[in-house]
C-alpha cells in the first residue's frame, strides 16, 4: 500500500483558492503608503501557504510563481518596499495568475505560460529594483541586530507523513533563516522489521542562531501545528523535557552541538525547486480567522446525508403524532406531552443541522471589492462600494447559485446606474456613486439589495423600447412596477452602446429565472436621477419547504406556499370556456387559465364540477393560474426528496415528500404545471 | 525507484529523482527481503533530486538493522539533494554514506 497524495489535492485546492480570496481581500485593503502590517502578514501567509501545498504535491510552477510573490511580500512586511499602486496593482495580477494557475492544475489544463512569464518578470523587476534601493537605506542608522540562539525540539506524531508533511522540508526552510544544526532523536525507531514504512518515528532538538523572531520560527511550523510535540525556546531557557531528552540519543552524533560550534547544513545544492514546508490542514488565516469563528470544514455528502436523516427524523414524528391522536386511553395527555417534547426536539436539531450547511453571504459578496475597482478603472467611473450584513447566512447551494446572478447584477448597477464623474457633478451629486449590497433576514427569508444612487431607471425609455419591440402596445397603462419589471424580459436592453460588461440584453432574464428557480423574487425600486434597488428574496434553504397541502381524489398533493397567491371558491358565471376546452377564471380585473389538477394527473376524483372544488391561485415565473383541487388540508413543512434522484423528472412536479401517514406526496412546480398546462391548450385547439 | 538486479547474492536498487512515501512499501519490502536471506544491498541514489523524510529513516533502519545482521551495504553514488536531506535531518553520518557523499 503507498500514500496516494491525491486525495489531499481537493483540500488544497479549497485552501488554495480560499487563500487567494484572502490575499485578493487584504491587498485591496492595503493604504498605499503606509500599509497595516497585520495584512501584509495575512497576504503573506496565504502566499506562504499556497507555495508550501503546492511544493509538496509536485505543482512546480505554481510553487516556483508564489516563492516570488512571496518574496516581494516579505519584503513588504520588512517595511523595505514601500506599499504602492503599482506594487497592489501587480499582485492583484499575481493573484489572478495564480488563481489561474491553480484552476489549470485542478482542472488537467494547460497554464498560460506567457501571462505567467509577463508577471512573474514584473515581479522580479519590482523586486530586484526595490530591493537594491532599499537595501541601501536600510543599512544608515540601522542598531546592530540581536542575535539569538534558539533551541527547538520537534516530534511530530507517528501519522506526520501521511498528512503529506516533511520534516526535510521544515528543516530546509528554518534553515534558510539562520545558522541550522540538528541532532536526531532515534530511540523510538523500532527493529525493521517492526517498521511500518509510513509512520514517523524520529524527532529532533535544533539549534538555530539568527536575528529571528519566534514568530518567524512558529511559522514555519504552521503547517504541523496539532500534528506534532513543538518547543521552542532560547538557549537559557531550554525546557528541561528537552535537556533530559538529549543525551538519550541512541546513535552517535559525530559532533557536540553548540551555538558557537555547529555542523553546518551544506548550502551548495538546495533541495528541489520546491521549497516551501508542506501543508495539509493549515491555512493561511487559520489563527485570525477561523479561529475565531470556530469552523469546521465539512464534506456537503456528509451534511446531506446528516439532513436526510434529520429529515427521516420529522416524518418519525408526523407518524407518531398522528398515532398519538387515535390513541383513547389514560395515557393519552402524557404520550401527547411526550410527543410535544419530541416536536421539540426535532424542530431543535433540525435547525441545527440546517446551520451547518450555511454560510456568512461575505463568502458572496468578497469578490465584489475587487470587480468594482477593476471596473471603475475600465470605464472612468469613480464608485464606493459598501457591504453591508456580510455575516448573514445562506444556505451553501443558494450562496453558489445566488453568485454569478448578483455579479450581473452589480455590473448592471455600475453600466447603467452610476453615471460618469462629470455627469454627476453637473447633475449636483458626488462624483463618486455609490453602489451597496445588503443583505438581511425577513420573515424566514434571505433578503439581498443592490442599490445605486445613480440616474436611476427613466420609466419613459423602457415603455419606449418595450413598444418597439411589441412588449406592450402604446394603450397599456402601467404601474411602475410593471414597467420595470419589463427590464426581466428576455432580450431587452436599454443599454444605447453594447459593452462588454452588460448591456446585451441577455442577462436580467436569466437572473430572473435563476432566482425565481431558487424559489425566491426579484424586484426594482427606481427614481429617477436617485438610483435604484433590486430586491431579492430567497428562501433560507432548498432542503425544506413550506408547503400548503390540497387533495385531488384520494392523493394528496404539496403546493410551495410562496408560490400562492390566495384560495377562493368558484363562482360560475366567472367561469370562461375558451375553443371550448381551455377555462379560464375571471379573478377581479385578470382573466387566468384554470389548470385542473384531475385531468393533469389522471387522478379520479368525484369532485369534476368546478362549484364543487376550490381554486388555489398560484404565480410562477410572471404568469398566474388557478388550480383546481377538492380541498385544501394543513400547511406543512415538508422535507424535500428529489424525484430524480429516487426516481426520475417528472414535468409539473418538483419533488416528493413523505408525509406522516407514510404516503408520498408529490410537490407540485408551479411554474412547470403552468407551461404544461399552456401546451396542454395549444394541442387541444 | 526500481530494483536493477535482484538475485541470491545481491540486491541493486536504483532510486529515480523523487523517492518519497508513495515508495515506501515497496521499498521495505525489498530492503526486508534483503535482510531475510541476507543478501548484499547495493543502492544508486545518484539521481536524487527529491526525497523525504519517510524514505529517509527507512534507510536509517535498514542501515542499523544491516549492521547487527551484518549485511553488506554499498552506496554506488549519492547526490548532493540526497545527503543535503540527509544532513538536514542529522542522520547523514549514520547512514554512512560514501566519504566523497559526505563531504
Amino acid at each position: 500500500m503507498s500514500i496516494d497524495m491525491s486525495q489531499f489535492y481537493q483540500t488544497f485546492f479549497e485552501e488554495s483558492f480560499e487563500g487567494l480570496d484572502a490575499m485578493e481581500s487584504g491587498l485591496l485593503s492595503l493604504d498605499v503608503g503606509a500599509a497595516d502590517i497585520e495584512t501584509v502578514n495575512t497576504i503573506f501567509r496565504a502566499a506562504h501557504s499556497i507555495k508550501g501545498g503546492s511544493g509538496t504535491f509536485g505543482f512546480t510552477a505554481v510553487a516556483q510563481f508564489t516563492h516570488v510573490m512571496e518574496t516581494l511580500l516579505d519584503e513588504m512586511r520588512a517595511d523595505t518596499i514601500t506599499v504602492t499602486t503599482e506594487t497592489v496593482d501587480l499582485l492583484l495580477k499575481s493573484v489572478d495568475v495564480l488563481r489561474d494557475m491553480l484552476t489549470a492544475v485542478q482542472t488537467e489544463t494547460e497554464i498560460d505560460e506567457e501571462r505567467t512569464i509577463e508577471i512573474q518578470s514584473a515581479l522580479e523587476a519590482l523586486l530586484s529594483g526595490e530591493s537594491v534601493a532599499s537595501s541601501s537605506e536600510e543599512i544608515v542608522g540601522t542598531e546592530t541586530p540581536t542575535v539569538i540562539c534558539w533551541t527547538i525540539r520537534f516530534k511530530p506524531f507517528d501519522y506526520l507523513f501521511k498528512t503529506g508533511n516533511d520534516p526535510v522540508r521544515i528543516f530546509q526552510e528554518l534553515s534558510e533563516l539562520g545558522d541550522f544544526s540538528v541532532v536526531c532523536n532515534t530511540e523510538d525507531l523500532p527493529l525493521f522489521e517492526m517498521l511500518d514504512p509510513e509512520l514517523s518515528y524520529l524527532s529532533w532538538s535544533i539549534k538555530l542562531d539568527g536575528v529571528i523572531s519566534k514568530e518567524q520560527i512558529s511559522e514555519v511550523f504552521d503547517w504541523v501545528d496539532g500534528d506534532c510535540e513543538l518547543e521552542i525556546g532560547t538557549e537559557d531557557q531550554v525546557p528541561e523535557k528537552v535537556v533530559a531528552n538529549l543525551p538519550t540519543v541512541a546513535v552517535p552524533v559525530p559532533e557536540p552541538l553548540s551555538c558557537s560550534d555547529e555542523k553546518k547544513i551544506p548550502e551548495s545544492t538546495p533541495l528541489a525547486a520546491t521549497p516551501a514546508p508542506a501543508l495539509v490542514k493549515d491555512k493561511p488565516t487559520k489563527k485570525s480567522t477561523a479561529a475565531d469563528q470556530g469552523s469546521i470544514r465539512v464534506s456537503i455528502d456528509k451534511v446531506d446525508a446528516l439532513i436526510n436523516m434529520v429529515g427521516e427524523l420529522v416524518i418519525t414524528q408526523s407518524m407518531l403524532g398522528q398515532l398519538g391522536e387515535q390513541i383513547d386511553d389514560d395515557r393519552l395527555e402524557k404520550l401527547q406531552d411526550g410527543l410535544a417534547q419530541l416536536e421539540r426536539n426535532t424542530r431543535e436539531l433540525q435547525e441545527s443541522v440546517m446551520r451547518i450547511r450555511m454560510m456568512p453571504i461575505s463568502f458572496a459578496f468578497q469578490r465584489f471589492p475587487r470587480m468594482v475597482r477593476d471596473l471603475s478603472n475600465q470605464i472612468g467611473k469613480e464608485i464606493e462600494l459598501r457591504l453591508q450584513g456580510e455575516s448573514t447566512e445562506l444556505d451553501k447551494t443558494l450562496m453558489e447559485k445566488i453568485s454569478d446572478p448578483l455579479v450581473h447584477l452589480v455590473r448592471n448597477s455600475i453600466d447603467h446606474g452610476i453615471e460618469t464623474p462629470n455627469d454627476r457633478e453637473a447633475a449636483g451629486k458626488s462624483r463618486v456613486g455609490i453602489v451597496e449590497l445588503n443583505a438581511f433576514h425577513q420573515g424566514g427569508n434571505v433578503v439581498i439589495e443592490i442599490s445605486d444612487d445613480g440616474k436611476g431607471i427613466d420609466r419613459e425609455v423602457i415603455t419606449g423600447k418595450a413598444i418597439e419591440k411589441g412588449l406592450i402596445s402604446e394603450s397599456d397603462i402601467l404601474t411602475d412596477e410593471q414597467v420595470f419589471d419589463l427590464i426581466f424580459s428576455p432580450g431587452f436592453s436599454t443599454a444605447k452602446v453594447v459593452s462588454d460588461i452588460s448591456g446585451r440584453g441577455v442577462g436580467m432574464d436569466v437572473v430572473k429565472r435563476n432566482i425565481r428557480e431558487l424559489g425566491g423574487s426579484v424586484e426594482i425600486q427606481s427614481k429617477k436621477n436617485e438610483g435604484s434597488k433590486i430586491i431579492i428574496r430567497l428562501p433560507l434553504t432548498l432542503a425544506i419547504l413550506d408547503g400548503q397541502l390540497i387533495q385531488v381524489g384520494s392523493h394528496t398533493y404539496i403546493v410551495p406556499l410562496v408560490s400562492i397567491i390566495e384560495s377562493l371558491q368558484v363562482k360560475e358565471s366567472q367561469v370562461n370556456a375558451i375553443a371550448g376546452q381551455a377555462e379560464i377564471y375571471k379573478l377581479r380585473d385578470e382573466y387566468i387559465p384554470i389548470v385542473r389538477l384531475h385531468n393533469s394527473f389522471s387522478v379520479n376524483t368525484d369532485v369534476t364540477q368546478l362549484t364543487d372544488g376550490l381554486i388555489v391561485v398560484v404565480e410562477g415565473d410572471g404568469q398566474r393560474a388557478g388550480l383546481f383541487v377538492d380541498d385544501l388540508l394543513g400547511q406543512q413543512q415538508v422535507v424535500i426528496k428529489s424525484l430524480e434522484t429516487n426516481f426520475r423528472p417528472v414535468e409539473g412536479v418538483s419533488g416528493a415528500t413523505i408525509l406522516g401517514d407514510g404516503t408520498v406526496a408529490l410537490i407540485l412546480d408551479v411554474t412547470g404545471l403552468i407551461k404544461l398546462s399552456r401546451q396542454e391548450r395549444i394541442v387541444a385547439a | 525507484m526500481s530494483v536493477s538486479e535482484e538475485n541470491e547474492s545481491k540486491t541493486v536498487i536504483s532510486c529515480t529523482s523523487t523517492v518519497d512515501i508513495k515508495i515506501a512499501v515497496e521499498l521495505f519490502e525489498h530492503l526486508s527481503s534483503a535482510i531475510e536471506s541476507h543478501r548484499a544491498v547495493e543502492i544508486n541514489a545518484e539521481d536524487v533530486e527529491r526525497i523525504d523524510t519517510a524514505v529517509l529513516q527507512l534507510f536509517l533502519a535498514f542501515v542499523l538493522e544491516a549492521k547487527t545482521k551484518e549485511v553488506s551495504i554499498t552506496w554506488l553514488g549519492v547526490s548532493d539533494a540526497f545527503v543535503t536531506a540527509a544532513n538536514l535531518l542529522g542522520i547523514g553520518s549514520q547512514l554512512a554514506l560514501p566519504d566523497a557523499a559526505r563531504s
